[in-house]
């Protein structure tokens, strides 16, 4: 439902563009907000929301999600897997705020957004990457 | 690279006295019996003829640049040609001189952008946007001294074509933020190679990081020198906690920033 509050050991996946990637390591740009455009907040997807029995079959899932999304996926770009307990207890520990909430969309309805990101998103995005658990191709 | 149309018409220009000069402007300095940019991009604050004194230009070597981004010398004798001439500002000639400069073909420190007679299209924006960022980023070539220079052009290029393939009509790399970059790589030529990649809007972000959670990184904006950095390091006295430190700088009081906060040694090399 829309504005749930995803904690604990759930888990959300961020797209990594090319840009954000080198040498296949996700650098920390990939949790920046597009200030020029005026993103209030980051994009994710909520995992357990799919409702898939297994990773690999949520990663696919996700994949196609971001073929219907997105104009481009570079073929470097990656999937970045980030466990919410373990993104709050980072980014909070700092005295920052964070929340993650979902957000569904009609053709994305595990569509969820990171907010309070603007402030001091250099340091935020720095914690946050320090979180991630997994990484997977974003295409097959 | 091909030369961009807008900088068809471009004239020569004459001489004009130093009056009417800002501190901050910014010039493209070469020499044109080189096609290599030799000198590159500065921005001055002060100009000094050699001697320590303000304003106009003399002959001999001519120090640019001493105020914020640091200190560029340039001998006199130059001829700026086309090719230097990737300023994305407002169309202004400005040249100084003193009668040594005042030849034909003799030294000019210019600022401009060329007359252009035939109607400005998207394209040609487009086509300025390129080469600008394409120029700049050769510029890493002229740093011998940045014994990674070949590995920074190629890590640039390829978040150039990345950027573009994500936005084709976007100009890749934001020009000032790749300028005030290369900037501080001229001002800082023993850095260790960084990681680096791209903001969503286009701007450097350089990351040096250490398998002790040592992490500085820098993005580098638009304007002028300007910076935001973050430091995170290990609390020596709390293993569990990391002291952070971030805040905004210009790229020529960075590294003070390195110094206070004790990190100089896994930066550089």
């Amino acid at each position: 439902m829309k504005n749930d509050k995803i904690t604990g050991n759930n888990h959300v996946a961020r797209l990594c563009h090319n840009k954000h990637v080198e040498d296949e390591q996700i650098l920390p740009t990939a949790f920046h907000l597009n200030l020029r455009t005026g993103e209030n907040g980051l994009s994710v997807n909520w995992l357990e929301s799919l409702a898939c029995s297994n990773r690999d079959s949520e990663i696919n899932v996700i994949r196609e999600i971001y073929t219907k999304t997105f104009n481009t996926v570079g073929t470097r770009a990656k999937i970045a897997i980030l466990n919410a307990s373990k993104v709050y207890e980072r980014v909070l520990s700092g005295g920052r705020h964070l929340e993650i909430l979902h957000d569904p969309l009609v053709d994305d309805q595990s569509h969820s957004q990171m907010y309070y990101l603007k402030e001091d998103y250099m340091e935020i995005g720095e914690l946050i990457f320090q979180t991630v658990q997994e990484t997977y191709p974003a295409r097959t | 690279m091909s030369k961009p149309s807008a900088y068809k018409t471009h004239k020569r220009f004459g001489v004009e006295q130093e009056a009417g000069r800002t501190s901050g402007d910014r010039y493209f300095i070469d020499d044109s019996s080189s096609r290599e940019p030799d000198i590159g991009v500065c921005d001055i604050d002060t100009v000094a003829d050699g001697t320590g004194s303000l304003g106009t230009i003399t002959a001999g070597t001519v120090v640019v640049g001493t105020g914020s981004l640091g200190t560029v010398a340039v001998d006199t004798g130059f001829v700026c040609t086309w090719s230097h001439f990737i300023e994305q500002a407002p169309i202004v000639a400005d040249s100084r001189n003193t009668a040594a400069f005042n030849q034909e073909g003799q030294g000019n420190l210019i600022r401009y952008l060329p007359e252009r007679e035939d109607p400005f299209t998207q394209a040609d924006l487009l086509d300025i946007d390129d080469y600008q960022v394409q120029e700049l980023i050769l510029r890493f070539n002229t740093l011998p001294s940045i014994t990674y220079h070949e590995r920074l052009v190629d890590r640039l290029f390829t978040l150039f074509g990345d950027a573009r393939e994500e936005e084709p009509f976007s100009p890749g790399i934001a020009v000032g933020s790749l300028r005030n970059f290369y900037n501080f790589f001229q001002l800082n030529t023993n850095l260790k190679c960084p990681s680096i990649s791209l903001t969503p809007d286009d701007n450097i972000y350089a990351s040096w990081r250490s398998e002790q959670n040592l992490v500085f990184s820098v993005h580098f904006l638009l304007t002028n020198g300007d910076v935001r950095f973050v430091i995170l390091k290990p609390n020596d006295m709390h293993s569990k906690k990391q002291i952070r430190h971030s805040g905004t700088a210009t790229i020529d009081t960075l590294m003070d920033e390195v110094e206070s906060s004790n990190i100089r040694d896994w930066i550089l090399e």
